[in-house]
């Protein structure tokens, strides 16, 4: 194969030697574009949840021993040592889990419905967030951090189901739980410096296209008043005139009525229009 | 393969970024004579509709306008068949959650010992109040490109 003799110049070449410098594109109209930054799965504008972890009350005792009538009637001691102080974080975190969920169970035994499944990931979410919000990415180990993800995903899914089969509950579990729903976009796209231009781009043109309809049209609601006024007046001559000095009749009385009823009305609107304005003012 | 055009269709509804309108989308069976085997074919329709009468996932019927509105809007909603997620069986009249219906759920949980949640379906507000506070999924949504964007319908990647 003959090489050219830039190639075997380049070969030859001890230091490296950039042929064609990188340029990045720059706009002529005044927009910047920053990439968004990656924001980590528990964040509340990805995951939905809109409340934190709820502190706990340390005298209560673990769920196993929650309805335990013995437990009630012990001694103080016994009562101390059982209570949340003395476990492990696992217990407090498993409380605040069937907490959420007995808000929305419908029976006693309900630990399979839906909502309740929403309610057990929630808490466990809220559990897990505590624990990896103040530590970097790579801090947290591995599974957790999947494990977290896919709780966070299978969460979305359930309310996606749930609002399928009914819209009430869905609403209700919203506001009870505090969570939020956004659906999935339809279209998959990646996030590029070049395509996001363009999009830029456009909204720019879109916004500069606007911002003069509206000038025009402000300019041209300015002279509306000022030409009725000069056109009611030109009429009312040309009336007087006409019968003054005995000339067919070209504007009849309507249509000066028609002119006065229509200056009238445009007055009464810019007034409502301005009160509006002072009043949200 | 062309789709034949009829007057009235029924559709799914999609979210939609057009006020006054609807976007619908209709899926219908299409016969590929090559292979002898049908394979959906969608079609979407703008309807007009002022007062938002149906939401995201609908099943409605639309009707064509006989003369068009805008460009795009060639038909109007003529009514919400199936609600999304408050169904009501046509065949006995009462409400169904998937499999199921209401008042069966409500016997069972009964029999197991009823909790007093704060929640019932008599009571409950009709579907529709957490919209725009909780509830977003009337929105049009896409992945955020810009650090700018605080457009509600961008969603971070």
């Amino acid at each position: 194969m003959m090489r050219s003799h830039f190639s075997i110049t380049l070969m030859n070449c001890k230091t490296a030697v950039s042929v064609k410098p990188f340029v990045r594109m720059k706009s002529v109209l005044p927009i910047s574009w920053e990439r968004p930054e990656k924001l980590p799965p528990h964040h509340p504008s990805k995951s939905g949840d809109l409340k934190k972890r709820a502190d706990i009350d340390l005298t209560r005792f673990p769920h196993l021993f929650s309805e335990s009538e013995e437990l009630k009637t012990a001694d103080e001691n016994v009562k101390r040592i059982f209570s949340l102080r003395f476990q492990k974080q696992r217990v407090a975190n498993q409380i605040l889990k069937h907490d959420l969920a007995d808000k929305v169970r419908s029976h006693k035994l309900d630990y399979t419905s839906r909502e309740v499944k929403i309610a057990l990931l929630t808490g466990a979410i809220r559990n897990l967030t505590q624990y990896v919000e103040p530590l970097r990415r790579k801090q947290v180990p591995g599974p957790i951090r999947t494990n977290m993800k896919e709780m966070i995903d299978m969460r979305k899914k359930h309310l996606r189901l749930l609002r399928q089969a009914d819209y009430k509950l869905f609403e209700w579990i919203l506001d009870e739980l505090d969570l939020e729903f956004k659906p999935k976009p339809l279209v998959l796209e990646r996030v590029e410096r070049k395509q996001s231009m363009r999009k830029l781009t456009d909204q720019y043109c879109e916004n500069v296209r606007n911002d003069r309809l509206a000038e025009l049209r402000a300019e041209f609601e300015a002279k509306q008043i000022p030409f009725l006024e000069e056109k009611l007046a030109k009429l009312q001559w040309i009336r007087e005139n006409e019968s003054k000095y005995e000339l067919p009749e070209t504007v009849t009385e309507e249509d000066i009525e028609n002119a006065r009823k229509r200056l009238e009305e445009l007055k009464l609107k810019r007034n409502e229009n301005e009160k509006q304005l002072e009043s949200s003012n | 393969m062309a789709i034949a055009r009829s007057s009235m269709l029924l559709g799914k509804c999609f979210p939609c970024v057009k006020k006054n309108a609807s976007k619908i989308v209709v899926k219908r069976m299409v016969l590929d004579k090559n292979l002898l085997m049908y394979f959906d074919e969608e079609e979407t329709y703008f309807a007009h509709d002022p007062n938002k009468i149906c939401k995201t996932n609908d099943i409605v019927l639309i009707e064509e306008l006989p003369q068009k509105l805008t460009k795009l809007i060639t038909h109007r909603v003529m009514e919400v068949v199936f609600p999304h997620g408050d169904v009501t069986d046509p065949i006995t009249g009462k409400k169904v959650i998937r499999t199921k219906y209401r008042d069966e759920l409500e016997e069972t949980a009964e029999l197991y010992g009823k909790t007093d949640r704060g929640y019932d379906y008599e009571s409950a507000p009709p579907r529709g109040w957490q919209e725009d506070k909780k509830d977003f999924s009337h929105l049009e949504t896409y992945h955020r490109y810009s650090a700018d964007d605080k457009n509600p319908n961008a969603v971070d990647k």
